[in-house]
């Protein structure tokens, strides 16, 4: 009646076949009157437990996959294989400090994202932000925020533009104690994100990374949070929860660049040196003068002739800038230990 | 939604955004204002603004009757904390007050009698007003003692009253 094979019926039901078809399932919930997904439920509750727990170990590599970029993790370095999901599966839940893998980005947020217009990898961009989040949520900054403090604050930061070695690490410190936290989290492949700002516990969070690793970006980058902390808090504190590129994000992104523009060395200054641009010692005295690194002005002048490979030689080396911040998160075991090298180093806690 | 209603709330957004426009071209020009480093972090990492040191020194001010007194005793507050201590130290301390106290006092310096003729409530808000910020500036720039010295020693000398005994 079944059309199965009696001795493969009987290996069925003595328990003793090792793999039952597709075919045969589909035959026996008929016969049984059960829905299919009924009986493989059934079915799965009497299989021998190394074969459950290959199941679940396909579940888990699937879930790996569907979540993390391995190829390109792998070229970062931050794993050491890509094909060996056990190795991968602890490396990752030893650096976020879950319970289980299954934890990853159970919590999803959707900072202001600060992107560029090409296309970026998701799930890359969405590792960076789960270990920026962990990070913020690891340092619990212990000072108040008030918005007050920060517009007295504001004004005081372009000068430190011209301290290479220990302006913005001045700055970020500063920011910290009026409970605005500032992080320097290196990029990750394909994520086109130059910053991100987050309002975690209720306090503004602020990502800056090295995209295009450029001085005066790490800069503009911190203005332009900054701003998304000034006149998009609530909003941030609201969609943390929601899907990021809503047009009027895109607007907001427009008002923030201009503010960082502005701030820094608005258009103004730009045309009023631009017949000066190749005398170095005149944009020097200008930049003094107008309070800013003169990397700034050269690299408004390289992005508003697109000319970027004018004035390489006039940008500072980055890293002299974000030595003490940068902690090589992903070279670290877990992100406990970058917040601990932080608040000893940095945040004096 | 009634009409009014929502030309209501259009007016009220829209008055938002003129008060966000006029915050950031503050922020903007107050930062043109701004020459050379101003932030500075004691060491318990906390951030100190000239506003927070004005505030550590004369706290909340509600006696306007009492003004010059709150003023004078900030100062030395402020000095107190931020000059140096010990006894190597004290010559050098006593010549900065000195000075500040002829300042505060319009020229009144004090003789070899240890008399100065003249007293803290006689003087004016505005000289308190001065030091403090010639203080707060000072901290700031994390200037030495020397720095403070001779700024206030300068400005003696330039308002006529006169050098100080010791030189």
């Amino acid at each position: 009646m079944l059309s199965i094979e009696k001795k493969s019926l009987n290996n069925i039901l003595n328990k003793e076949a090792k793999r039952v078809g597709i075919i045969t399932i589909i035959k026996l919930a008929q016969f049984l009157n059960l829905p299919i997904s009924d009986f493989v439920k059934v079915y799965l509750q009497e299989l021998p437990s190394e074969q459950i727990g290959d199941i679940e170990k396909a579940k888990k590599n699937n879930f790996i996959v569907q979540n993390f970029d391995l190829p390109q993790l792998h070229k970062k370095k931050f794993i050491s294989s890509k094909t060996d999901y056990d190795l991968i599966e602890n490396r990752i839940v030893k650096f976020f400090g879950l319970n289980s893998i299954y934890d990853f980005a159970k919590e999803v947020v959707t900072p202001a994202f600060s992107r560029t217009k090409r296309s970026s990898s998701d799930l890359m961009r969405e590792f960076w932000v789960q270990s920026a989040l962990y990070q913020f949520k690891l340092l619990e900054n212990p000072n108040s925020y008030s918005r007050e403090q920060l517009i007295d604050l504001i004004p005081k930061i372009r000068s430190y533009t011209k301290n290479v070695k220990k302006g913005l690490v001045t700055v970020v410190k500063a920011l910290f104690s009026i409970g605005v936290t500032v992080i320097y989290q290196e990029s990750l492949p394909n994520i086109s994100v130059r910053g991100a700002t987050f309002v975690v516990d209720g306090k503004p969070c602020i990502v800056i990374n090295d995209l295009y690793k450029r001085y005066p970006t790490l800069w503009f980058s911190l203005m332009h949070e900054l701003h998304h902390v000034l006149y998009d808090f609530d909003e941030i504190q609201q969609v943390k929860y929601h899907l990021t590129g809503e047009p009027d994000l895109w607007l907001k992104e427009e008002k923030a660049n201009n503010f960082a523009r502005e701030y820094l060395f608005n258009e103004k200054r730009s045309k009023y040196i631009l017949p000066f641009i190749n005398e170095s010692v005149l944009v020097k005295e200008y930049a003094e003068k107008s309070q800013v690194h003169s990397s700034i002005i050269y690299n408004f002048y390289m992005y508003d002739t697109n000319r970027w490979g004018k004035f390489k030689n006039q940008m500072p080396d980055i890293n002299l800038a974000i030595n003490s911040l940068n902690v090589n998160i992903w070279e670290n075991e877990s992100v406990e230990e970058t917040t601990e090298k932080l608040k000893k180093e940095i945040f004096n806690i | 939604m009634s009409d009014n209603k929502k030309s209501n709330q259009k007016k009220e957004s829209e008055k938002l955004l003129e008060q966000e426009e006029l915050e950031r071209m503050m922020l903007i020009s107050k930062a043109d204002e701004v020459v050379g480093e101003q932030l500075t972090i004691d060491t318990e990492g906390i951030l100190q603004t000239e506003n927070e040191l004005k505030k550590f020194a004369l706290g909340d001010i509600d006696d306007p009757e009492r003004k010059y007194d709150i003023y004078y005793k900030g100062i030395s507050k402020l000095l107190l904390k931020h000059l140096p201590e010990g006894k190597g130290y004290k010559k050098a301390r006593d010549f900065i007050y000195e000075e500040k106290n002829t300042y505060l006092t319009r020229g009144h310096r004090i003789d070899e009698k240890g008399i100065r003729g003249a007293d803290s409530r006689m003087g004016h808000i505005e000289d308190a007003d001065k030091i403090l910020e010639l203080i707060t500036h000072w901290i700031i720039k994390k200037g030495s003692m020397v720095d403070l010295y001779s700024t206030i020693r300068d400005l003696n000398i330039k308002l006529g009253y006169g050098k100080p005994s010791h030189e």
